[in-house]
């Protein structure tokens, strides 16, 4: 049985070294923006510059319309349109915009653990929120208070899912939209902005 | 109790967003006295590739010294030019695949080996970083002057400067939304410099003091994409991560060009200093 | 830490006979104290620093430092000296770990 498995990732590990292969000497000949001969294969490792190449091309038309010089204001697609098509993709958690887990919201907006999913809110690199947090980033505006300004949960879920919505081109990603923070992730965020005894309202 | 805390830990703080601004990234006081001395673990990275130059044997005994002079005499000025286009490999090639191409050219490694590739790929391996910080070190206090006169130069500049914008990844992020947009602010307590407008480029490559890594423009470029989320379908799933672009690859020596070019007229002080 | 013990040394071009000189050295090193705790395991990194500098030059000692771990990640040195000749500055550094270093620069005095 073991040696079976040690046997599979030997020959994983084998295919993997090939699959390098191609990139290594893609890299070292030239014009490389040339378009590789067709693999006649079974399924074959991707190459380091076919993977880059697909990731590149994921562009969606919204992102497309920002990536002028300016980056701010959206070419091709008019700013109310824009704002529509952005608004009809957030998709809302059946439980309601304010979730009840505010610990885990507390987490989500603040944990910069490494590694996978965990990283996904790091709210901190762009806002101020707890003052007791003090590397905290000025990018977006400081959120120290957020549940006192009387805005309406739903319009803090919007901006979270899909600040697109609100500004076309944000500088904010659009984190419910790309799946970076799930609609009941985002939801326990929003309890957690809200919640009147949370450290980002006193 | 809790507000002296407070206090103190605002003092420290601000002390520490006081001392984070842009230019050549404003160090720290302590390694700002370093910095001015030019004695910094970057210039170790130096000798250590003055000596890698001038010793190293490739397969067909051939050292850098062979044909560029001892120390680097003929090379005096290279770095101030590139990236730029190269016949013998037909491309615009940045320093690290100029010395990739060069070692496996005429120094005899073999470019399929991948036990060299591993140790010359590698940040902290013997061959790319010291020798490219030596290399860089010969145009010290000469000013940039890259040039797009060969077609491909100027094709691959236009690249650059489209990627430079390009909003992609599933954060939406480009370049020019930190690097241009948003110069000057800071993601969590480090400030984000302008490499175009500021010409950051003059003190690559650099040494970044509190990782104790030296790294090149190439190294910086790369890692820089691991923050765009990009991925191969969804960005769910784990196995469809795309972390960073291929090494000397188009993408990356297009942005380098882009932001070289940008700093034609800046004097080279290489090596750099990052807290 | 990527390159341990490499030592960056500063000495003046021109040096006149009897003048008093600063030698200038940066040693990469991490010079840990013994107390820090790594992130993860939690358990205290050991210490690993440099607790001896020596200076010769032309075979006679001329200083000796005893370091030890206060003293903050990559340290640079300044020793002043005299002297009447040309000659070759060596420079050995050891650390607790067993680490053994020497660095010569030649000196020309005119």
């Amino acid at each position: 049985m073991k040696s079976a498995v040690v046997a599979v990732a030997f020959l994983a590990g084998i295919g993997l070294l090939a699959g390098c292969q191609p990139a290594a000497q893609k890299a070292a000949a030239p014009k490389e923006k040339k378009v590789e001969p067709k693999k006649a294969e079974k399924k074959k490792k991707k190459s380091a510059t076919e993977r880059f190449r697909t990731a590149l091309a994921n562009q969606d038309k919204w992102q497309k319309a920002c990536s002028n010089p300016n980056q701010l204001v959206p070419e091709g697609i008019d700013v109310e349109t824009f704002r529509k098509e952005m608004l009809a993709t957030v998709k809302f958690p059946p439980g309601g915009v304010l979730g009840k887990d505010v610990k885990r919201g507390e987490k989500l907006f603040g944990d910069p653990k490494k590694g996978g999913r965990s990283r996904r809110g790091n709210c901190y690199a762009c806002h101020c929120g707890d003052p007791q947090i003090l590397a905290c980033g000025n990018i977006g505006p400081s959120l120290r208070g957020y549940g006192k300004r009387g805005i309406d949960p739903k319009d803090t879920y919007i901006k979270i899912y899909n600040s697109w919505a609100v500004v076309p081109c944000s500088v904010m990603p659009r984190l419910g939209y790309h799946g970076v923070l799930t609609p009941e992730e985002i939801a326990d965020i929003v309890a957690y902005m809200h919640d009147p005894n949370s450290p980002l309202n006193k | 109790m809790g507000k002296r805390k407070l206090l103190l830990s605002a003092l420290t703080g601000g002390v520490i967003l006081g001392a984070v601004a842009t230019a050549q990234e404003q160090v720290p006081s302590h390694l700002q006295e370093l910095l001015e001395l030019g004695m910094h673990p970057g210039h170790a990275y130096v000798d250590e590739g003055r000596e890698t130059f001038n010793t190293l044997k490739g397969p067909n005994g051939k050292t850098c010294a062979s044909c560029h002079g001892e120390d680097g005499a003929k090379l005096e000025g290279a770095y101030a030019k590139m990236p730029r286009y190269y016949t013998d490999i037909d491309r615009v090639a940045d320093l690290d695949l100029r010395i990739l191409s060069c070692m496996t050219k005429y120094m005899g490694f073999d470019p399929k080996d991948k036990k060299f590739r591993k140790e010359f790929d590698k940040w902290n391996g013997r061959y790319r970083v010291p020798l490219a910080t030596f290399v860089a070190s010969l145009s010290n206090g000469m000013e940039i002057n890259v040039k797009l006169d060969d077609p491909q130069e100027k094709e691959l500049y236009k690249k650059g400067e489209e990627l430079w914008f390009m909003r992609v990844g599933a954060r939406d992020f480009s370049c020019g939304i930190c690097h241009t947009v948003l110069t000057g602010k800071r993601i969590r307590l480090q400030g984000l410099p302008d490499p175009v407008k500021a010409k950051v480029y003059t003190h690559w490559p650099a040494y970044r003091f509190g990782s104790d890594k030296m790294w090149t423009m190439e190294d910086r470029v790369r890692s820089c994409f691991k923050a765009y989320f990009l991925y191969e379908k969804k960005w769910d799933e784990k196995k469809d991560w795309v972390k960073k672009p291929p090494p000397y690859s188009d993408w990356v020596i297009a942005l380098e060009l882009y932001m070289k070019y940008a700093a034609n007229g800046g004097v080279v002080e290489v090596p750099g200093l990052l807290r | 830490m990527a390159r341990i013990g490499r030592a960056i040394v500063r000495v003046p071009k021109r040096i006149s006979k009897g003048q008093v000189f600063k030698i200038q050295m940066v040693i990469t090193h991490p010079m840990e104290t013994g107390r820090r705790k790594d992130k993860k395991t939690g358990q205290p990194i050991p210490a690993h620093y440099i607790d001896l500098v020596e200076f010769f030059f032309n075979d006679q000692k001329i200083t000796t430092l005893r370091t030890g771990p206060a003293i903050s990640k990559n340290p640079y040195f300044a020793v002043k000296m005299k002297a009447t000749e040309s000659g070759t500055l060596i420079i050995r550094y050891k650390d607790n770990k067993g680490g053994k270093w020497e660095k010569s620069v030649k000196v020309s005095v005119s």
